[in-house]
């Protein structure tokens, strides 16, 4: 019983390496993509700014299993073909990139606005403000809530399965199909992206408090 | 020629007049102080001056080059007046070495090393020697200001602007940083200063301009506005601020 | 699109029933983990060290694991040991556990917020331990997780969505159904994003107003 779990589990573990990849790409792009659109709200103008802002609530409102079906299914129809993998990438990077703005958002404007009027006066350009004075800050303000992103994004890689990238959860279909034996095969599954959960948020928040600047409150 | 010379100077926001028909001059070496009551556009006429806010009439001469005319280079100017906020405005990710490095690396092209000098040089002028690596949220409020004025001074200001610079301090600090500016008074650094304190007004400047209401009162030496009884206004509030 | 929306109009009570049963299951579990969050807390708050153990426990498991592999578990895993269920009673069930992981961690923040001298006050006037909890804990930290239990109930409706994939009923499953039989893949799924947008734009309103209703006055 307890061997046959173990197999389970070992069967499994090949999907982590998808898992993590789809989680960590999405990741990526979700703050590559979030902090262009800050800087790009901080230099907008007032239409600008709320093309922008419901463009963004836009995004946050679709679910992001249907943005993986319009993709995986709806674009080859009207001539479209990108492959799965990065097909669930673009769109779980994507919606990432919504919220990953409104965290940097929240983050950017809980600082003190004499920061920036003092690099102002000292002659700085906006963009050197935002790049050397705002940015760093904004990283470090906002890590809890992008480690928070971080475990939303791995919570909603299984979609990938739908595309048919073989990450845990679509390895574990296979693996049920095969051995009709569904409650250990999912049981592991749940626990694999749990572990996950656990080692990666622990690591973070590991790293976190290494690189501590006083004045900067952890959560 | 004057280092720094105000004509007719007018701001108006929405329609709102916040200062008008400002004019005055300030040599090289010499000290300001700008008083009046809450409100009266002590901390934009400030403003004005390295052109955070723009003005919406008059001209500003600094060395005689007109920084009001369109086309300036804003950046060019503020590099060459210093700016020290009643909150500090310390960059809160640095220590204060970098605090002060910061700036000459990115506007005035230095190496990280020149500029890290440079900063060990200026927190040692201020009696800061020790707090380099300090963070500002590790720093009281009288050496984070400290770290603030050193950050103006390594930019080598023709001008330093002071935006109460103590208000924000208990009096103790208060009165360690009004010795810090007293102390630049000698070293002949030019400076206008807006403040609350009579008794720093009365130890570092030459004259005080009086302003309220969005214009200059009165601009006498300190004794002689202090003294002076023909202008109600002005009375009245030294009257306050000297208490009973 | 002419042709999608014609095609549409001929389907036009099962477009309706598939709405139906999607707003069903998102106000069902908003409830039910609601309720579920409540007991969480409960146990978060209790004085007994095994019982707060087995709530954290709860609450990490549930947060920890994807919708998705809980829902596949409860659908596909549990008729492997006997435990058949319709798929619409293992998403309720499924959904449940989740939301109930969520809300409790908004109630404990809530809780978080609360003076502790309040709760020493109330010991020191001799309520007892349930009685603090409901007339001191529970109102006031459900008014401070408001916002997070609001903001919940959006995600619910979103997530609601992925019930489709363990064959339950519901407005994306209407989608699929509906586009399999003409293709109208592309057209179709974004119907689909503008008729999620269209709902959460109306849930927020609602969202706005009971977080409007519910403000402690000085309390943010």
């Amino acid at each position: 019983m307890v061997m046959e779990f173990f197999n389970i589990l070992s069967t499994l573990s090949v999907g982590v390496l998808n898992t993590m990849l789809i989680t960590l790409a999405s990741m990526a792009v979700g703050l590559a993509a979030g902090t262009a659109l800050l800087l790009a709200n901080q230099l907008a103008g007032p239409r600008g700014k709320m093309a922008l802002r419901g463009s963004i609530y836009g995004v946050q409102s679709v679910p992001s299993l249907v943005l993986i079906f319009m993709a995986t299914f709806g674009l080859p129809l009207i001539g479209i073909r990108i492959p799965p993998m990065l097909t669930v990438v673009a769109c779980l990077g994507v919606v990432a990139s919504a919220y990953i703005f409104q965290i940097l958002r929240g983050a950017l404007e809980s600082l003190e606005p004499a920061q920036r009027e003092a690099g102002l006066a000292l002659g700085m350009s906006a963009r050197q403000i935002f790049w050397s004075v705002q940015m760093p800050q904004v990283w470090r303000i906002s890590t809890p809530g992008l480690i928070n992103e971080f475990t939303s994004v791995l919570k909603s890689s299984p979609f990938a399965y739908v595309a048919g990238v073989p990450e845990i959860l679509k390895e574990a279909q296979v693996l049920t199909a095969v051995t009709s034996r569904g409650m250990p095969v999912y049981a592991a599954a749940a626990l694999l992206f749990l572990a996950l959960y656990l080692g990666s948020t622990r690591l973070f928040y590991a790293l976190y408090r290494r690189h501590h600047i006083p004045g900067f409150e952890e959560t | 020629m004057a280092l720094l010379e105000v004509q007719n100077l007018a701001l108006k926001y929405d329609g709102k007049t916040v200062l008008s028909d400002i004019s005055f001059t300030l040599d090289r070496g010499e000290v300001k102080v700008i008083m009046g009551p809450s409100g009266g556009g002590k901390s934009s006429l400030l403003r004005c001056l390295n052109l955070l806010e723009r003005p919406t009439q008059g001209k500003i001469f600094l060395n005689g080059q007109e920084i009001t005319a369109p086309g300036t280079d804003v950046r060019s100017v503020r590099r060459q007046i210093g700016f020290v906020f009643q909150q500090f405005g310390l960059f809160r990710h640095l220590d204060a070495l970098h605090n002060i490095a910061l700036a000459p690396v990115k506007l005035l092209n230095l190496t990280r090393r020149q500029a890290l000098e440079r900063a060990e040089h200026e927190l040692d002028r201020l009696g800061m020697k020790e707090h380099g690596h300090k963070y500002p949220a590790q720093l009281s409020g009288g050496q984070q200001q400290r770290v603030a004025i050193a950050r103006v001074l390594a930019m080598d200001p023709k001008l330093i602007l002071f935006d109460e610079p103590t208000s924000a301090l208990d009096p103790e600090l208060a009165r360690e940083v009004s010795l810090i500016i007293n102390k630049l008074y000698l070293d002949d650094i030019s400076m206008l200063c807006v403040t609350h304190d009579v008794h720093f007004a009365r130890m570092m400047c030459d004259k005080i301009l009086f302003l309220d209401g969005g214009s200059i009162l009165a601009e006498q030496s300190p004794e002689a506005l202090y003294a002076q009884d023909d202008n109600e206004r002005i009375r009245k509030f030294f009257q306050v601020t000297k208490g009973p | 699109m002419g042709m999608f929306f014609k095609e549409l109009w001929l389907e036009w009570p099962a477009l309706m029933s598939g709405v139906e049963w999607t707003l069903i299951l998102s106000v069902s579990i908003t409830l039910s983990g609601l309720l579920g969050g409540i007991l969480m807390q409960y146990c978060l708050t209790h004085s007994s060290r095994t019982l707060r153990l087995f709530a954290n426990a709860f609450v990490t498991f549930f947060i920890g694991t994807p919708l998705l592999a809980l829902l596949f578990l409860m659908y596909y895993g549990l008729p492997t040991i006997g435990l058949g269920l319709p798929p619409f009673a293992a998403a309720f069930i499924g959904f449940t556990l989740n939301v109930t992981a969520y809300n409790a961690r908004y109630l404990m923040s809530g809780y978080k917020a609360i003076a502790p001298a309040e709760l020493t006050a109330a010991k020191a006037m001799g309520f007892s331990r349930r009685q603090i909890y409901l007339s001191l804990i529970l109102p006031q930290s459900l008014r401070y997780a408001v916002p997070g239990l609001t903001s919940q109930a959006i995600n619910n409706l979103k997530d609601t969505s992925i019930a489709f994939l363990i064959q339950c009923d519901g407005f994306l499953s209407f989608i699929q159904n509906f586009t399999s039989q003409n293709f109208l893949f592309f057209q179709g799924y974004l119907f689909a994003a503008f008729g999620y947008l269209l709902m959460v734009i109306l849930l927020t309103l609602v969202a706005r107003k009971i977080q409007s209703l519910t403000r402690i006055p000085g309390c943010e």
